[in-house]
């Protein structure tokens, strides 16, 4: 089974799925692994908003990291590694539950700080 | 950069040419609105709260224009449909007819 | 049976959707100034909604993808992300002259200035957003939509002659103020292909959840519900060319445009005119909020949905909580709404092809559209109204900057 992957083309910046089909985020970030005398290996995908906006520049980075510790829980941003991955197409469903994830971080602040808090949000 | 600059500043030029056709198609169209809610007012088919604000309306952008006295009539218009005075408001209608 | 009545919505939906706060007032400026000879600008930009219309839902159809998921995943983050800022730009600019729409709907009714409806119009704006499902939304706001269907009976009311009206279909400059007519047929065209349609359009597809056995139907209510819907459009034009234009009044404000349908309907038409504009504008502001917390939430990922509770979907309702918000605060600043609204649907020609033309290689990549990619004509058609109306754009709008100083 030698089936290639492009990984611009095909893995960066899809649709990342979790195992009960809910959007998790996109590939915002691929880790590569530098092996002396070895072709470089997928290390791990990473879902995470900084990473994002760090493909735009350094400064930019600092800015949404920023913003983005107002709602962190643990501060490590989301990576996962092939075999976690269920089925890859259109889109990526990985074997993860993601309400826990940190994708979910902002999700989660935003259901307590204020929606929960206005009527009918619920 | 030169014939680009020549050509932006030509364009400006006649913009600036049309602006005192503009300003009195302006005040002619604020006229000639002022006229069609008076009309409208008088038969019945307009009421009272916006013709009277789309009369001040006709009044504030006639006075900036370059005939700042054609607010004048409008002015007293707006008096005439406070006091739903329609014989007022016939007359004056007349009258700005004739300009 | 029940996919004919869902075509016969559809092309319901986008008649009584079409018409917004755009295209009353470009059109309303543009029958009073120019008369009939406007009309082309109106049905070149609906050939151009019609086409971009039914690749949307034929995008979304085939690929199970919206376009700006889509978009992000072709060109990657840094790619898309000068489009996306630009289009959402233009959204909050838009939908500030939606609800300035009908704040000054409100305040030609009640004589209460237009800036003090905004805090009110915005929350009535969100509540049914937060409260109701996309159904009700897309559908109850479009079927009262009907009601400007009043511009099409004031035409025959007041006797237009079909053969003037043909003349209007002829693009041909006027013999003066060329720069306000060049800059009038690029807002109509801005008005007519606002990107934020064809977003949501392809996002809705999703939502209703349209299979393949939907690509026909989606070409029906595309290309019926956007003629139908245009036509709207260009009654405002020969309204306002019958009953305005004759009497000198050109279209500045809305105060002279509310009086348009007097000659027709008497007494009703100024309710007429001010019910069609606080409709027409409620609809297009509820479509816009969601269209820009749709593209916030597809761009990075996050789960989206009208049908979800706000709950399930924070933030996604945040998204369109803060739109609103932002956007109700630019009518309370006191902003000109017509000058606003004109100048908006201008740039939005602007912007379009920084999405249409993405959107066209989506269209033709077989990757996502197997064996539906485009044809040449599509590409061609939209390509040639896409480009074309971006220069004039270009041109207009300065002139037309220098012209009003």
């Amino acid at each position: 089974m030698n089936k290639s992957v492009d990984l611009v083309r095909d893995v960066l910046d899809t649709q990342v799925l979790d195992r009960e089909q809910r959007p998790l985020g996109k590939v915002d970030g691929i880790g590569l692994e530098l092996r002396e005398g070895a072709q470089p290996r997928v290390a791990y995908l990473e879902v995470d908003g900084v990473t994002a906006w760090r493909r735009l520049g350094e400064r930019v980075a600092r800015w949404a990291q920023k913003l983005a510790r107002c709602w962190e829980r643990d501060g490590h941003p989301f990576r996962f590694t092939w075999s976690q991955v269920r089925d890859f197409g259109i889109d990526i469903e990985i074997e993860v539950d993601g309400e826990r994830s940190a994708p979910f971080d902002l999700e989660h602040w935003l259901r307590e700080k204020v929606v929960g808090r206005i009527p009918g949000g619920r | 950069m030169k014939p680009w600059a020549f050509a932006l500043a030509c364009l400006a030029l006649c913009a600036c040419a049309d602006q005192q056709e503009q300003e009195l198609k302006r005040a002619a169209s604020w006229s000639a609105t002022a006229l069609a809610v008076a009309r409208y007012w008088l038969q019945g088919d307009l009421p009272d709260t916006y013709a009277k604000h789309a009369l001040e309306k006709a009044s504030e952008e006639l006075a900036k224009g370059p005939l700042p006295d054609a607010s004048e009539p409008v002015n007293e218009m707006i008096e005439a449909i406070g006091k739903r005075d329609q014989l007022a408001m016939r007359r004056l209608i007349a009258d700005l007819e004739k300009r | 049976m029940k996919k004919l009545l869902g075509i016969t919505l559809g092309i319901v939906t986008s008649i009584g959707g079409f018409l917004d706060v755009g295209s009353i007032a470009t059109s309303a400026q543009a029958g009073a100034a120019f008369g009939y000879s406007l009309l082309w600008a109106v049905l070149l930009g609906t050939i151009c909604v019609i086409f971009l219309v039914e690749m949307s839902g034929r995008f979304s159809i085939v690929s199970g993808h919206t376009i700006v998921d889509a978009i992000r995943k072709r060109f990657g983050f840094a790619g898309f992300i000068v489009p996306f800022a630009a289009t959402l730009l233009v959204n909050l600019l838009v939908l500030a002259s939606e609800l300035g729409g009908i704040c000054v709907a409100l305040q030609l009714l009640t004589g209460i200035r237009f800036q003090l409806w905004a805090l009110p119009v915005g929350l009535a704006v969100w509540l049914l957003l937060w409260f109701a499902t996309f159904d009700v939304v897309e559908d109850g706001t479009a079927l009262l939509g009907l009601v400007t269907l009043c511009f099409l009976v004031a035409i025959f009311t007041l006797g237009a002659q079909p053969r003037e009206l043909a003349a209007g279909f002829v693009p041909r400059l006027p013999s003066e103020e060329h720069a306000h007519y060049l800059f009038i047929a690029v807002s109509i065209i801005g008005a007519t292909i606002a990107p934020y349609l064809f977003l949501f359009y392809s996002s809705g597809a999703i939502e209703d959840k349209w299979d393949k056995s939907f690509i026909a139907p989606n070409r029906f209510i595309a290309t019926f519900g956007m003629s139908f819907g245009s036509i709207i459009s260009m009654a405002v034009i020969v309204v306002a060319a019958l009953a305005l234009k004759p009497e000198g009044i050109r279209v500045e404000e809305y105060e002279q445009a509310a009086l348009m349908l007097v000659p027709a309907f008497g007494r009703w038409g100024f309710y007429l005119f001010v019910a069609s504009l606080a409709i027409a504008c409620f609809g297009a502001a509820l479509e816009l909020s969601l269209a820009s917390a749709y593209s916030v939430s597809q761009a990075f990922g996050w789960n989206w949905g009208e049908n979800l509770k706000p709950r399930q979907a924070a933030r996604f309702s945040m998204a369109y909580t803060l739109f609103i918000a932002l956007a109700a605060l630019i009518v309370l600043s006191g902003l000109n709404p017509m000058k606003l609204t004109l100048f908006s649907m201008a740039i939005t020609a602007v912007i379009l092809p920084l999405t249409a033309l993405p959107f066209l290689v989506l269209m033709n990549d077989a990757r996502y559209m197997r064996e539906h990619v485009n044809s040449h004509f599509s590409n061609i058609v939209v390509l040639l109204i896409v480009l074309l109306s971006a220069i004039l754009a270009v041109v207009a709008i300065p002139l037309e900057i220098i012209g009003s100083k």
